[in-house]
């Protein structure tokens, strides 16, 4: 291209002139096996040059851990918390959400950014979404339409939507980006609006993963940033049963459906980027499921269930009625016959951090790296966090 | 935590493969070639991802990848200077090279420091605020504003200059006479 008299500004020419046309790259072949053969052989000379360094870090930690490893819990019964509670996690005051939000519908965290939408107060078209910054607490709202679920990342907010904004009738994913919460893209979804199907999501990196059913069957599918038309999609048969049911962790995604005739629920375990069905199991009753710490664990009706990754084997994680199930902060969360918040061993189900937050049967419970957050609905929708105290 | 091991593996896996071709071009149209590109983001991304797990957790791990590429460019250009350069590698230009559609400005864009280019990269192709540059490049977005206009203003008065000597150069009309 010529341009001539210097008519043309030069912002404007380097608009012209950097673009991904003139841009264009190859990715060669085996460049991203390369970068992870670059990754661990980085990590190897790292190791090597800080070994004297971390053997003497080992000698004094064998001096201060060894007591403290006589206190590892042994699996409990709930009620008996006080031999074994290793923390106690004190909330900070509440940051109220605007008035015009009556109820928490969904909450998601990360990257110091917490997302809350819920319903506004006399209005039937859409929902309030507030983002809250972590650390100055400032909030800020924005609406949307009727919220199901929310995941993030720190770049990506994906909301599925029970009802597009402005009465749209249909479900729907919406891609927001994490900085003023601008919408990117909004993708259609099957779902079943006469009865109150309700789509959910979860989202890892660039990608999100999106399960709704359309009344028969459950739809799960893979979106990636920069593209509002799915990745893949795989169909499952049965309903989704309920709007706490889909996990991602480790290389897979895990979702439970509900089969009319075939003895109750079904969790699936699927290959994360490509769908492709791994492993199949009862799951009767699940109502919540969360994966951490390479387990899988799915609450019914009486007590909570953990699987290995790979689904091989059931066992009893913890006895009780739970209506909240997260992990973070190397804990399972959960609130033991409605009571406050409580932080589970991974391992053993033993109880080892309490919080002094009480569930609310409307709150919403989510963490971020080390820091839990709380969302609760009265008297005025508030969110506030916790971490361990001292 | 052997779980927490293999997730974080997987996402720096899927991280990699889904931002690789946006970091390349981000990393031609800071270095003007291709070949140094792909060596800068490499050496970038396998920097990123000894530190992923803590990076995908606390930071914005792109950011993080291009903050790297500009350093490792500055280091790379360092290096180099103290080399002495015969000549180009003669390589044949595909029909898209932003050298053939304005090859002034590309040359011009090649002379500038890296990080008044990076500015210009990651404002003009990128389309980045000034805060979000600030953010990656890791400076005030005070410094951002004065880098930009800085490097447009040398920008023009080089165009300007290219100009007002291709007007020189230019033969005149040849002289018609009328009988």
């Amino acid at each position: 291209m010529v341009y001539l008299g210097g008519g043309v500004d030069v912002a404007q020419r380097l608009r012209d002139l950097l673009t991904d046309e003139h841009l264009a790259v190859r990715v060669p072949a085996g460049t991203v096996e390369a970068i992870q053969s670059g990754v661990r052989r980085r990590r190897r000379t790292r190791i090597a040059g800080a070994s004297a360094a971390v053997a003497a870090v080992v000698a004094v930690a064998a001096v201060v851990v060894g007591p403290l490893a006589l206190h590892r819990p042994a699996k409990v019964p709930h009620g008996d918390l006080a031999s074994t509670i290793r923390g106690v996690w004190k909330p900070t005051p509440f940051t109220f959400l605007p008035v015009q939000m009556s109820a928490p519908a969904a909450m998601a965290v990360s990257g110091g950014v917490v997302w809350v939408a819920g319903p506004a107060a006399g209005a039937s078209g859409g929902d309030v979404l507030a983002r809250i910054d972590a650390a100055s607490r400032r909030v800020t709202t924005l609406t949307t339409g009727v919220v199901s679920d929310m995941a993030a990342t720190p770049r990506h907010l994906w909301i599925a939507l029970r009802r597009g904004p402005g009465g749209d009738g249909a479900c729907s994913l919406e891609l927001r980006e994490t900085g003023r919460g601008d919408v990117v893209s909004t993708s259609p979804l099957p779902c079943d609006t006469g009865n109150g199907s309700a789509p959910v999501v979860t989202a890892n990196g660039t990608h999100a993963w999106v399960a709704s059913d359309d009344g028969h069957r459950t739809h799960l599918r893979l979106y990636t940033v920069g593209s509002s038309s799915p990745t893949t999609e795989a169909v499952l048969p049965g309903r989704l049963a309920g709007p706490h049911l889909l996990a991602i962790g480790g290389t897979s995604v895990y979702v439970v459906t509900l089969v009319p005739g075939e003895g109750g629920a079904r969790l699936h375990q699927l290959s994360a980027l490509d769908l492709q069905p791994l492993r199949t199991t009862a799951a009767p009753g699940a109502r919540l499921i969360a994966y951490g710490n390479d387990q899988v664990y799915v609450a019914a009706a009486n007590g909570i269930a953990s699987y290995p990754s790979d689904l091989g084997a059931r066992h009893d994680f913890a006895a009780g009625r739970v209506t909240t199930l997260t992990t973070g902060a190397g804990l399972v969360w959960c609130d033991p016959g409605g009571g406050t918040y409580t932080g589970l061993d991974p391992h053993t189900g033993a109880v080892v951090g309490v919080t002094t937050m009480p569930a609310d049967p409307g709150g919403l419970l989510r963490a971020d790296g080390t820091v839990l957050w709380d969302v609760e609905p009265a008297p005025q929708v508030g969110v506030r966090s916790a971490q361990p105290a001292g | 935590m052997a779980g927490l091991v293999d997730a974080d593996e997987w996402a720096f896996d899927a991280f990699v493969r889904a931002r690789m071709p946006a970091l390349l071009r981000f990393a031609h149209a800071l270095t003007g070639d291709p070949h140094t590109a792909a060596d800068l983001v490499q050496d970038a991304l396998e920097r990123t991802g000894v530190r992923w797990s803590k990076l995908r957790r606390t930071d914005d791990p792109e950011a993080y990848v291009r903050r790297a590429i500009v350093n490792g460019r500055t280091s790379r250009w360092r290096k180099l200077r103290r080399e002495s350069l015969t000549d180009a590698v003669p390589e044949p230009r595909s029909h898209v090279d932003p050298a053939t559609h304005d090859p002034d400005l590309w040359r011009l864009l090649a002379t500038l420091p890296t990080r008044q280019r990076a500015v210009l990269v990651l404002r003009y192709y990128e389309d980045m605020s000034e805060e979000q540059i600030a953010r990656t490049l890791g400076c005030a977005p005070g410094t951002v504003k004065s880098q930009s206009s800085k490097a447009l203003a040398k920008l023009r008065a080089a165009l300007a200059d290219d100009e007002a000597y291709a007007v020189r150069a230019e033969p005149k009309p040849e002289a018609t006479w009328s009988t």
